[in-house]
């Protein structure tokens, strides 16, 4: 929880080809711009008296390759690394009667429809744990036959904001004709 | 005579300076498209070139032919990279 009642998922909906439309018909694009950015909001509060649904614990985790370019000539290897995700994942367990378990699982379907075009974000509140505008990673449910409890992992990725990677441009060598490179004198 | 198009791909002497083993160069040929080079030390310098080793210089010989391809050094230690222009070829 963050200045809040309780620990929030919010799932942000939007459609680019609405928003596109809106800004091209406004003169005000950046009103656009931001709804752009915010979507269409859908809180979901993790509170197990409000909603059902309990946060049982958080995990935030990097994923970092290395790779190491070894020199014949005795100096220490070069080593590169590459952001590979960054990922909060959080444990949940929620009530099988609780209505926003089913919202819950109703938006996550309707974030597979959208993963392609990206139309979605995910923002998640939890005491030190801020994620905003993070994609969804993985979401599995697990329902056990001993209660009517439903086990919820959500994984949201962060790498979206953190990309370490520089988009290098490749360049582009021009070609020359003939028996060698270059004229034999 | 056999004709290539060839691609200045690596400076030797700036390779070797590094030190490295092996180092992989991306580039975009003209008129080929988006490839991976791999350049590796030895007992000599080598360019992999998709399924061709082609050792510079190779016993003496430079260019150095290998099917349809060809390692092609300079007085400046450049490295170039051909690749056989049949049609060219067929013209000379």
């Amino acid at each position: 929880m963050l200045n809040g009642v309780a620990p929030i998922i919010i799932v942000h909906l939007y459609n680019k080809t609405f928003l596109n439309a809106a800004a091209s018909a406004s003169n005000f694009p950046i009103i656009a711009d931001v709804a752009n950015l915010i979507g269409i909001p859908i809180p979901i509060y993790l509170d197990e008296k409000l909603t059902g649904i309990y946060v049982e614990s958080q995990t935030r985790a990097i994923d970092i390759e290395t790779k190491a370019q070894p020199r014949y000539d005795g100096k220490p290897p070069i080593v590169d690394q590459n952001g590979v995700n960054s990922l909060v994942t959080v444990n949940l367990f929620a009530r099988n009667d609780s209505i926003l378990l089913t919202a819950l699982l109703a938006l996550c379907d309707m974030i597979f429809q959208k993963l392609v075009s990206k139309e979605y974000a995910i923002s998640y509140l939890n005491k030190s744990t801020v994620v905003l505008g993070g994609l969804l990673h993985g979401f599995q449910t697990t329902e056990g036959s001993d209660d009517d409890l439903t086990r919820i992992i959500l994984q949201i990725s962060k790498a979206s904001q953190e990309s370490t990677t520089p988009q290098g441009a490749v360049s582009v060598l021009p070609k020359i004709t003939g028996a060698t490179p270059v004229p034999v004198g | 005579m056999a004709v290539y198009d060839w691609y200045n791909v690596f400076s030797k002497t700036e390779f070797e300076a590094t030190g490295l083993v092996a180092r992989t160069y991306t580039f975009e040929l003209e008129g080929v498209g988006q490839k991976d080079i791999l350049v590796t030390k030895g007992n000599t310098v080598a360019m992999q070139y998709e399924d061709a080793f082609l050792p510079v210089s190779f016993l003496g010989r430079n260019p150095y032919e290998q099917g349809a391809y060809a390692v092609y050094i300079d007085s400046d230690q450049n490295v170039y990279l051909g690749l056989y222009n049949e049609e060219a070829s067929e013209d000379e």
